[in-house]
C-alpha cells in the first residue's frame, strides 16, 4: 500500500517541479527552515461550507483563509475521499480533524505549514514495510546538534518503494530489508543521509541544512577565529544582511543605530571631554560600547573589517558591502584584540563571491533633505530689538564725542570692529547725526531680522546620491567579487559637498589542495569641499547680508575692522579688509582629496587533523592632499595683506604680503602594517570533545606623516606666488603700519611644519575553546601587547591581559528533553581583563623640538610636549558578563547579558591646578564601573508565503559611577560639568543650582534644600556669596541626573506581503536630563522669552529673566547662578521614527524578467519623520538643538538590482 | 611569549621630532624654549592694565572682556574655569618648566659638570624672576614688619602633575627662597650673556636681586645689588639721540641685563602724556599720537613703539642698565645723597632728552630730587610692567592717592583707593576650584 511513494519530499526543489503542485518552489525554500520551528499553533479560524469537494481543494480554501500552507505530494491523495464539511469560525486543527477523519492520511501542524502524511497504521509506533529481505532494521533520528528526535522524518530504502516516516521520538522500523540495502533518511530543514542497513542503526543524527538556518545561528566570527555559536561563551552581538539591507543606509554606522544591544550610537547626544594637544573642553557625540568606561581622547570602539583593524576612517566603509556586523562585548569575546579592545570591537566581514555564473548587482539611491525652516525655530520673534536695547546699555557710555573721530583715524586702537549700535552712538556723541536720525536707525536695526535672507541666500535643500555596482562569481578554484561604490553628497551650506568613491576586489584562491589564499584590495577615494558658511547665530540678527543693490554686504559680526577704519585704510591704497560672507563663501575653498590603498592577503594552510596555519597581513596606504585656498577676493587674504604694509620712507606702501591669494597645503601620509601567523586547531575528538584554538603572533607598524607648506600672493589660475620674508612676519618684527594685528606672529609652526611619527607593536595571543558534548563550554584568551610608546613602563611591558570564559547548553541536558518549545538555551559567563596604555605620558617630561626665532641667529628650542607624571600605570578594565541565549517556540530567539566592567587606574587628559602647569595634562587616577543590562529579543512572528511578519528588540540601559577621581574643583555646576567625572556620581553627571527665582534687584537667587534663600549680587570671590555657591554643604548645588542616556531602545518591524515590505525603525533613549538654554536677553540670537527680563522693581513677580546688570560684564555668580539654575533642567528621554522603508520587488515581473533581471527592487524611506520629547518644551535632542522644534527628515529613494 | 622574546630590537626605534630630556643638551634647549623668554603679563604686559597712566576710553560699562576687567580692577577677569588664569597660569607653568631643569639636570647625561651647574643656576634665577612677580601680585605690598604673618602663593618645587599643591606660604618665606635661590644661582652662572640675554648671567642674578629687594623697599641693600649688576654687565645704556637698535630682539639688545619681552600697546591717560618734558625724545620714538602731540583728545595717544620706532615694539619686562641706575639713584636720594642720585638721572635723561634743549636737573631739596628719581622712573619704566609693582610701593609709602577710570563722557567708573585691598590681587577663580580651601585675599 506504500506503491504509490514515488519520490521524497524533501529533495532539493529544482529536482522535482513537477510533483509540488500546490506550492511555488520558493514556498518550500522559505518553510524549509520555518519548519524546524516549534509547534505552536495560533488560534486561526475557519469557515468552510463544501460538500464532496476532492480533499486538494479543501486544503486550498483552508489556505487561502489562514495562509497555512499544506506540505503534500500529489501522489498522496489518490486514495482520499472527498469531502463534506460545514463549520463556522472553528479553529484549523479542529477543521483539520473533521477533514482528515476517515482520510488514510495524517497531518501535523509545523508553524505555519500543515504537513500532510500518511497516518501511521493503527496504533504501532514503527511504520512497517514487508518485503522480501531478511533484515529488520530499527534507529532513530535526531538533531545532530540539540539531540531531539525527529518527528515525521522520512525513511526510505533508496531505489525501492519501501520505507516510512518515524514516529514522535525519532524512532522507525523498517521490515524485511536486503542486507545490501541502503537507507536515506532526510528532513526538512536537514541534509539527508544515506546509511547502509544493518539491524540496530542506533542514533542518526541529521545535521541542520546551515544555508537555511536564521540569523542567530550564525557562527561567531571575532575576525581572529569561528566559533560555533553554541560554544562561544563571550558577550556577541550580531546583525546579518537582510536585517542591515532592510534599511537604506548610505553611511556605515547609520545601519546600526538601535540594532545591537550595547552598542550606543547618538550623533545629538554629546559628551563633553577633553582631547590631547588641546585647551578647554570638547564634546564628542556618543559612540560606545557598554558605556563610557575610559577617559582618554579615543572611546571609540575597535573597528575590524576582514579580520584586521583598521585604521582607517568609517566614511571608507561602503553599507551596501555588509554581510554581518559582530558586536564584541565582553572580555571573553575582546580580550584576542589586546590593549586595542578596552571600548569594545567591531567586526564587519564583508560580502563573499559564491561559485556559480557571474552575478551582477547594480544599487542606487538618491535622498533628499529639506533645509531648516527657521520660522519653526525658539528664537526671540523681536531677537533684534532684544539685543540693539542690550547693546544699548553696554555702550552708552562707552562713547564720547572724539569717539567718532577716533574710529576712522589711522593708527587709533578704535580700528576694530565693535557693533552697528556702537559706531551710531558714537555719530549721534559727535553730533554727526541727529538725534532723530540716531532714532530712525535705531529702529531700522530693532526691526529687521536677517533668518530668512540667511537661509535664502547661504542654504538649500541637501542631496545624497549613491551608485553601487558588483560582479562576483568563479568555481571553487576560484572565486572573485568586484565591487565599485560612488556617493556623492551635497550638504545644506552651499559649495559645501563630499564624495567618494570606493573599488573593492576580494577574491579567493585554491592554490593547492591544502593552500588557499584569500586576497582583498581597497581602492578608496574621498574627497570633500568646504566654504565657510557662517552660523546663523554668528551673526548680528539685524545685519543685512546684501546692500540694497543685492550686492554681498560687510558683516559686522565677522569683521574684525570696522568700516570707517577700512574706507580710511583703502583711501590710503590698502585691500578692503571688511568680512563679506557672500563673498568669502564663494572665494574660500578648504578641499581635502584622500586616496586610500588597502591590501590583505591571507594563506590559509590545512595540515590536517584539525590543524591549520594562517599567515598574512594587511598594508593600509592613505594620502591626504588638503589645501585651504583664499583667492585675493577673499576677505581672509585681504586681512593678512593689510595686516602688513609698511609705509616707505617716500611715504609710499610697501605690501610685506603680496597683494594676491593665500594658499595653504598640507599632505598627510599613513600607512600600516599587519603581519600575522597563527596556529589553529580545530577538532572533534572522539564523540564528546572539541577543541577550537588558536595561537599566533602579530606585528604592527603604523607611520603617519605629514607636511604644510604656505603661500601668499598666490593665484590659482597664473599658479604664480610670491616671495615673502617669512621670518619678519613670525617673529615679529615685521609688523603693518596701519592695522594692530600680526596674523603670523609666533606661527611658523602654522605656515610651515614636518611631522612624523612610528609606533610599532609586537603582540602574542592565543584563544582556547574547550567543548564537551557541545553542552559545556570553556574558553580562555591570553594576550601580551609590546609597544615602542613612550607609555610602556619596563615595569608592565609583559603584564598580560587574560580572560575566561562559560557556556552552558542547558537544553541539551536530560531533564529539559521534555519541554519542546525550548530550542536552545545558553547560559554563559565571563570574567577577564582590557587595558589601555598612554601614548604621550610618563613619568619624565616629553619635549618637542622648535625654532626659537626669538635669537640672533634663529637657534634649536625643547618646548614641552607633555608634563612628568610619575603616578603612571596601565589602565585596566575588568569585566565581568553573564548571559543567558535562547531560542524558544522556534522561531523567537534573543539574548538577555548583565555585566560590570569596573575601570581603575584611567588615563584621562584632565584639567589640571593652574598652580602646576597648563590644562590638560594626561593624568591617571580614576576609577570607573560601569554596569549594565542588555536584551535583544527577534521574533518572526508571521511567516507565510504571502505575509511575513518580524520584529527586532533591542533594549540596553548602562548606569556608570566614577568611583575615585584625582580632579578636584569647586563644588558649583559650572565646575562639575566640565569635570565630566565628579566622584560619586555617573560620568557626565549634571550638576545645577536650585532656583529661587529673582530677588528685587533682577538678580536670581538660589536655595538650599532646607529652603534657605541666598542672593547672587555679589561677585567677589571669596565672599560668603561665592562660599555657599561653591561649597558642597550649603545645598544650594543638586545632581540632576545622567546628561548622557541611561537607556536606549530600538524597536524593528519588517512586513512582508507579497513582494511588498515596509520596514519601520523606532528610536528610544531615555534615563537622562538636558540641560536648555536660558532666555538671554544678551545672547546675539536671543531665543524665545528673553525679551521678558527684569526690568523695573516688581518684574521679579512674573520674571525668571534676570536684569541686564545681572547677566552682564563681572556679575558672574548671577550670570552662574542664571544659567545653571535647575529651572533650565529638564527630562531628556525622547523618541524617534527613525525610519520608515516601504519596498517592493518586480522579481515576477515579465518586462523585469525580459530586461534581465533576476532581481529588481523599488525602496523608499523617510528617516527622522518625527520625534517626541518627554519634557514641558516638547523638547527632543534629535532635534539637534534646543533652538529647533523639529526634526529635518531625509527621503530616500532606493534601486537594488540583480542581474 | 616566544613571539615576543628577543624583538626589542624592532620597538627600539627613536622618534622623530620629540624627545626625554637625558642630555645636558636637551637641557640646554629646553632652557632656550622661546616661550621662557616671553614677559610677564604677555603677550602685551597685561599688569600695565592696572595702572594709573592708561586710559581705555571706550571700555563697556560694565566691563565684559578679561583686559576691560582687569582696567577697572576687578576681584576676578575670567570667569572661564577652564582657561588658563592670567598671571598666576603663566607663572606658574613657567615654574614647572625651571623645576624640570632642577630635578633632572644632575641626572643628566653628555655634558661636563660646569655645564650642568650652569643650567641649574639659571633655572633658579628663572624661577626666582616668576616668583618675584607672583609674591608682588598676590601677596600684600611687602612690609618686613608683616611679612612672616602675609599670605603669599604656593612654594612649588616639583614638576610633577599629580603633586599635591602645598598652602601658601608667608611672604617672609617666600621673599627668602627667592633671595636663597639667586645667591644659590650667582657661584655658577656665566658671566657674559650678549649673545642671548634672554639667558643668565651673574649680572642678570644681580640685577634681579636688586630688583626683589627694591619692591620689599630694602633700597640699601637693592642698591648695592645694582651696582653689582651693573659692574659685571656688559649692557649699556641705549641713547635716543643716537643710533637705536638695528634689531628688534630683546635678546641682544644693548641695554637688557636679562630679558623678558612683550609688545607695547597701551592708550596713555593725557596727564601722564603731559608730564613729558617737551624735549624728551621718547614721546615721539614710543608714542603715537592722532592729536598731532597736542595730548588734548582722550584715547588719541598710544604706547605703541612698532608704529614710531618699529626696532622698540618689544618692551623689556626683564632688567636693564637704566632700571639699576634708577634703583641706586632712588637709594641714594632716600639716603639724601643727592649728587649721587643727580648723577645716576644725568645718566639716563642725557640718552632720553634731546641734546639741543637738554639741561641736567639740579635741586639740593631731597624730596623734590626723590619726585624726580619717581617721575623718572614712571617715564623709563612706566609701560614695562613694574608700573603696578611701584603703585603699590609708593601707595604703601603714602605716596598714591585714589586712582580713577572714567568713561567716554567722563564719569567715573571705577576707583582704585588709596590702601586699598585691590593693591592685591584676588586668588582666580580658576585656582580656588582645585585649592577648595585656599585663603582669599581680602577684597
Amino acid at each position: 500500500m506504500y506503491k504509490f511513494y514515488t519520490k521524497i519530499i524533501v529533495r532539493p526543489p529544482g529536482c522535482i517541479p513537477k510533483i509540488l503542485l500546490t506550492m511555488k518552489l520558493i514556498v518550500l525554500f522559505m518553510t524549509a527552515f520555518i519548519l524546524q520551528a516549534g509547534a505552536d499553533v495560533l488560534a486561526q479560524k475557519i469557515t468552510l461550507q463544501e460538500k464532496n469537494v476532492p480533499l486538494g481543494q479543501i486544503f486550498n480554501r483552508i489556505s487561502s483563509q489562514t495562509g497555512y500552507d499544506f506540505l503534500y505530494t500529489t501522489s498522496l491523495l489518490k486514495n482520499t475521499k472527498p469531502v463534506t464539511i460545514n463549520v463556522r469560525n472553528m479553529e484549523l486543527r479542529e477543521v483539520l480533524k473533521k477533514v482528515f477523519t476517515g482520510q488514510p492520511l495524517d497531518f501535523i501542524i509545523e508553524d505555519q505549514s500543515v504537513v500532510v502524511r500518511q497516518s501511521p497504521r493503527s496504533n504501532l509506533t514503527v511504520p512497517v514495510i514487508e518485503k522480501g529481505g531478511t533484515i529488520d532494521v530499527s534507529g532513530r533520528v535526531v538533531d545532530a546538534e540539540t539531540g531531539k528526535p525527529l518527528y515525521g522524518a522520512t525513511v526510505l530504502v533508496k531505489g525501492k518503494m519501501q520505507g516510512g516516516n518515524t514516529a514522535p521520538d525519532g524512532t522507525f522500523l523498517i521490515r524485511s530489508v536486503e542486507d545490501n540495502d541502503v537507507l536515506v533518511i532526510a528532513f526538512l530543514g536537514y541534509k539527508s543521509k544515506e546509511i547502509a542497513v544493518k539491524k540496530e542503526l542506533g542514533i542518526i543524527r541529521l545535521e541542520p541544512n546551515v544555508s537555511n538556518l536564521s540569523e542567530v545561528t550564525v557562527a561567531v566570527n571575532t575576525g581572529y577565529q569561528i566559533i560555533k555559536p553554541e560554544q562561544s561563551t563571550g558577550a556577541v552581538s550580531q546583525i546579518s544582511t537582510k536585517a542591515y539591507e532592510s534599511r537604506i543606509s548610505t553611511n556605515f554606522l547609520d545601519g546600526l543605530v538601535n540594532r545591537i544591544p550595547g552598542l550606543m550610537i547618538n550623533n545629538n547626544v554629546s559628551f563633553t571631554s577633553t582631547t590631547p594637544g588641546n585647551t578647554g573642553s570638547s564634546s564628542r557625540s556618543l559612540f560606545n560600547i557598554r558605556g563610557i568606561s575610559t577617559m582618554s581622547a579615543n572611546q571609540n570602539p575597535l573597528i575590524v573589517v576582514d579580520g584586521y583593524p583598521t585604521e582607517l576612517t568609517l566614511d571608507m566603509i561602503d553599507p551596501n558591502d555588509i554581510k554581518n556586523v559582530t558586536v564584541l562585548k565582553d572580555a571573553a569575546a575582546a580580550t584576542v584584540y589586546g590593549v586595542r579592545a578596552s571600548n569594545g570591537v567591531i567586526v564587519i566581514e564583508r560580502k563573499q563571491a559564491a561559485a556559480g555564473k557571474p552575478l551582477f548587482d547594480f544599487r542606487t539611491t538618491v535622498g533628499i533633505t529639506p533645509k531648516e525652516n527657521y520660522k519653526r525655530y525658539r528664537y526671540a520673534d523681536n531677537a533684534s530689538a532684544i539685543l540693539t536695547d542690550y547693546q544699548k546699555f553696554i555702550y552708552s557710555k562707552s562713547v564720547n564725542p572724539d569717539t567718532w573721530y577716533l574710529l576712522s583715524t589711522i593708527g587709533s586702537a578704535e580700528s576694530s570692529a565693535r557693533s552697528p549700535l556702537y559706531y551710531l552712538l558714537a555719530q549721534s556723541a559727535a553730533k554727526v547725526i541727529t538725534p532723530d536720525q540716531f532714532e530712525r536707525s535705531y529702529a531700522a536695526l530693532q526691526t529687521y531680522d536677517n533668518k530668512e535672507e540667511y537661509s535664502d541666500v547661504f542654504l538649500r535643500a541637501a542631496a545624497t546620491q549613491t551608485y553601487n555596482l558588483k560582479a562576483s562569481g568563479g568555481n571553487e578554484n576560484a572565486l572573485y567579487y568586484i565591487t565599485t561604490n560612488y556617493t556623492g553628497n551635497r550638504l545644506q551650506g552651499i559649495n559645501n559637498d563630499n564624495n567618494r568613491w570606493l573599488i573593492s576586489a576580494r577574491s579567493r584562491f585554491k592554490l593547492a589542495s591544502k593552500l588557499s589564499l584569500e586576497l582583498i584590495t581597497d581602492y578608496q577615494e574621498l574627497r570633500y569641499n568646504n566654504a565657510p558658511v557662517p552660523g546663523l547665530t554668528d551673526l548680528f540678527p539685524y545685519e543685512r547680508l546684501r546692500d540694497v543693490n543685492g550686492s554681498p554686504a560687510y558683516s559686522t559680526a565677522l569683521s574684525s575692522l570696522n568700516p570707517f577704519y577700512n574706507n580710511s585704510i583703502m583711501g590710503r591704497g590698502l585691500e578692503d579688509a571688511l568680512t563679506y560672507p557672500l563673498v568669502d563663501v564663494n572665494e574660500i575653498r578648504d578641499r581635502n582629496k584622500t586616496v586610500n590603498n588597502h591590501i590583505t592577503a591571507n594563506f590559509n594552510y590545512d595540515f590536517g587533523k584539525g590543524f591549520g596555519l594562517t599567515f598574512g597581513g594587511i598594508y593600509e596606504n592613505s594620502h591626504s592632499d588638503i589645501t585651504h585656498y583664499a583667492s585675493e577676493f577673499s576677505s581672509e587674504a585681504r586681512r593678512y595683506i593689510d595686516a602688513y604694509v609698511t609705509t616707505n620712507p617716500d611715504g609710499t606702501l610697501k605690501f610685506n604680503v603680496p597683494k594676491g591669494g593665500y594658499l595653504r597645503q598640507e599632505g598627510v601620509n599613513f600607512h600600516s602594517y599587519t603581519a600575522r601567523a597563527n596556529l589553529s586547531y580545530n577538532k572533534k575528538i572522539g564523540k564528546d570533545h572539541s577543541i577550537n584554538g588558536i595561537l599566533g603572533g602579530e606585528l604592527r607598524n603604523v607611520v603617519n606623516k605629514s607636511n604644510l607648506a604656505s603661500y601668499f600672493g598666490y593665484s590659482n589660475e597664473t599658479l604664480l606666488q610670491q616671495p615673502v620674508d617669512y621670518a619678519a612676519i613670525t617673529n615679529g618684527s615685521l609688523k603693518g603700519t596701519f592695522l594692530s594685528t600680526s596674523p603670523f606672529f609666533g606661527q611658523y609652526g602654522s605656515l610651515f611644519d614636518q611631522e612624523y611619527t612610528e609606533d610599532r607593536f609586537l603582540s602574542g595571543f592565543t584563544n582556547l575553546l574547550y567543548s564537551y558534548k557541545d553542552k559545556y563550554s570553556l574558553s580562555g584568551s591570553v594576550r601580551i601587547d609590546q609597544s615602542n610608546l613612550f607609555g610602556t613602563n619596563p615595569k608592565y611591558k609583559y603584564k598580560p591581559l587574560w580572560s575566561v570564559g562559560l557556556a552552558w547548553n542547558i537544553e541539551k541536558e536530560n531533564f529539559m528533553r521534555g519541554l519542546d518549545w525550548v530550542n536552545n538555551i545558553k547560559l554563559r559567563t565571563s570574567y577577564g581583563f582590557n587595558g589601555n596604555v598612554a601614548k604621550l605620558s610618563l613619568p619624565q617630561v616629553i619635549a618637542q623640538y622648535k625654532v626659537n626665532l626669538f635669537t640672533s641667529p634663529t637657534s634649536t628650542a625643547l618646548e614641552r610636549l607633555s608634563y612628568a607624571n610619575s603616578s603612571l600605570r596601565w589602565e585596566q578594565t575588568k569585566n565581568f558578563n553573564a548571559g543567558l541565549s535562547y531560542r524558544i517556540f522556534k522561531h523567537i530567539n534573543g539574548t538577555i547579558d548583565f555585566y560590570t566592567k569596573n575601570s581603575t587606574d584611567l588615563l584621562g587628559n584632565s584639567f589640571i591646578d593652574p598652580t602646576i602647569g597648563v590644562s590638560p595634562s594626561i593624568i591617571n587616577n580614576a576609577s570607573i564601573n560601569n554596569k549594565g543590562l542588555e536584551l535583544s529579543l527577534h521574533a518572526d512572528w508571521i511567516v507565510r508565503k504571502d505575509f511575513n511578519w518580524n520584529t527586532g528588540l533591542i533594549f540596553a540601559r548602562n548606569t556608570s559611577k566614577v568611583l575615585d577621581v584625582y580632579q578636584q574643583g569647586a563644588y558649583n555646576p559650572q565646575t562639575l560639568n566640565v569635570l565630566g567625572y565628579v566622584k560619586g556620581y555617573p560620568v557626565g553627571a549634571l550638576f545645577a543650582y536650585r532656583d529661587a527665582g529673582l530677588d528685587k534687584n533682577g538678580f536670581p537667587q538660589v536655595k538650599n534644600d532646607r529652603g534657605t534663600i541666598y542672593p547672587t549680587d555679589n561677585s567677589v570671590t571669596g565672599s560668603g556669596q561665592d562660599l555657599i555657591l561653591s561649597s558642597d554643604t550649603s545645598g544650594v548645588v543638586r545632581y540632576a541626573g545622567s546628561s548622557i542616556p541611561t537607556m536606549n531602545a530600538g524597536l524593528s518591524n519588517r512586513i512582508d506581503i507579497g513582494r511588498f515590505y515596509i520596514f519601520a525603525m523606532i528610536n528610544y533613549y531615555g534615563g537622562f536630563k538636558v540641560r536648555v538654554p536660558a532666555p538671554n536677553p544678551t545672547a546675539l540670537r536671543p531665543i524665545e522669552g528673553a525679551e521678558d527680563y527684569w526690568r523695573n522693581p516688581g518684574d521679579e513677580n512674573r520674571t525668571n529673566v534676570p536684569s541686564l546688570a545681572a547677566l552682564a560684564g563681572n556679575a558672574y555668580n548671577s550670570i552662574y547662578a542664571y544659567n545653571f539654575s535647575d529651572r533650565h533642567i529638564v527630562n531628556g528621554d525622547y523618541l524617534t521614527l527613525g525610519d520608515l522603508t516601504v519596498s517592493y520587488s518586480f522579481d515576477d515581473k515579465r518586462f523585469v524578467k525580459k530586461l534581465g533581471f533576476s532581481h529588481f527592487e523599488v525602496k523608499l524611506q523617510g528617516s527622522n519623520l518625527w520625534t517626541v520629547g518627554f519634557n514641558r518644551f516638547n523638547y527632543s535632542p534629535a532635534t539637534g538643538s534646543f533652538q529647533k522644534t523639529y526634526v529635518t527628515p531625509t527621503y530616500t529613494l532606493a534601486l537594488f538590482t540583480t542581474f | 611569549m616566544f613571539v615576543l622574546a628577543g624583538c626589542d630590537k624592532y620597538l627600539d626605534i627613536q622618534p622623530k621630532g620629540r624627545t626625554l630630556l637625558t642630555t645636558v643638551k636637551d637641557y640646554d634647549q629646553w632652557m632656550n624654549d622661546p616661550w621662557l623668554g616671553e614677559g610677564f603679563g604677555s603677550q602685551i604686559g597685561i599688569t600695565n592694565y592696572f595702572a594709573d597712566h592708561v586710559d581705555f576710553v571706550n571700555t563697556p560699562v560694565p566691563a565684559v572682556q578679561p583686559g576691560e576687567l582687569m582696567y577697572v580692577w576687578a576681584p576676578q577677569f575670567s570667569s572661564d574655569l577652564t582657561s588658563a588664569p592670567a598671571l598666576w597660569g603663566e607663572h606658574y607653568a613657567k615654574i614647572n618648566h625651571f623645576n624640570t631643569v632642577l630635578l633632572g639636570i644632575d641626572d643628566a647625561t653628555g655634558g661636563t659638570a660646569a655645564e650642568k651647574k650652569r643650567l641649574r643656576s639659571e633655572a633658579l634665577l628663572g624661577r626666582a624672576l616668576e616668583y618675584f612677580c607672583l609674591l608682588n601680585e598676590y601677596a600684600k605690598p611687602y612690609d618686613a614688619a608683616t611679612a612672616t604673618e602675609d599670605l603669599a602663593v604656593p612654594f612649588v618645587t616639583s614638576n610633577d602633575v599629580t603633586q599635591v599643591v602645598p598652602a601658601r606660604s608667608s611672604s617672609a618665606d617666600l621673599f627668602k627662597h627667592i633671595v636663597d635661590d639667586l645667591n644659590e644661582a650667582l657661584t655658577d652662572l656665566p658671566v657674559d650673556n650678549s649673545s642671548n640675554r634672554v639667558r643668565g648671567s651673574v649680572a642678570g642674578a644681580y640685577s634681579v636681586l636688586a630688583r626683589v629687594y627694591f619692591y620689599s623697599r630694602n633700597y640699601s641693600e637693592a642698591a648695592k645689588y645694582a651696582e653689582l649688576a651693573l659692574s659685571n654687565t656688559q649692557a649699556v645704556m641705549i641713547n635716543f639721540n643716537g643710533t637705536l637698535p638695528s634689531s628688534d630682539l630683546v635678546s641682544i639688545r644693548p641695554d637688557v641685563i636679562y630679558g623678558r619681552y612683550v609688545i607695547g600697546n597701551l592708550p596713555m591717560t593725557l596727564d601722564y602724556m603731559r608730564s613729558f618734558l617737551p624735549g624728551d625724545l621718547r614721546v615721539r620714538r614710543l608714542y603715537q599720537s592722532l592729536d598731532n602731540y597736542t595730548f588734548t583728545t582722550r584715547g588719541a595717544t598710544s604706547f605703541v613703539p612698532l608704529r614710531v620706532t618699529p626696532t622698540l615694539q618689544y618692551v623689556n619686562t626683564g632688567t636693564s642698565v637704566q632700571e639699576m641706575k634708577l634703583i641706586i639713584a632712588e637709594n641714594a636720594a632716600r639716603k639724601n645723597e643727592l649728587s649721587s642720585a643727580l648723577k645716576q638721572l644725568d645718566d639716563i635723561r642725557k640718552t632720553r632728552i634731546a641734546t639741543a634743549s637738554y639741561v641736567p636737573f639740579q635741586s639740593t631739596d631731597q624730596e623734590t630730587v626723590l619726585k624726580e628719581v619717581l617721575l623718572e622712573r614712571y617715564h623709563e619704566l612706566g609701560c614695562s610692567g613694574l608700573r603696578w609693582f611701584d603703585m603699590r610701593r609708593l601707595d604703601k609709602e603714602n605716596r598714591m592717592e585714589a586712582v580713577h577710570r572714567y568713561d567716554a563722557t567722563g564719569k567715573v567708573i571705577a576707583t582704585l583707593e588709596a590702601h586699598s585691598n585691590k593693591y592685591t590681587l584676588q586668588i582666580p577663580v580658576q585656582v580656588l576650584s582645585f585649592n577648595p580651601g585656599m585663603p582669599q585675599n581680602p577684597q
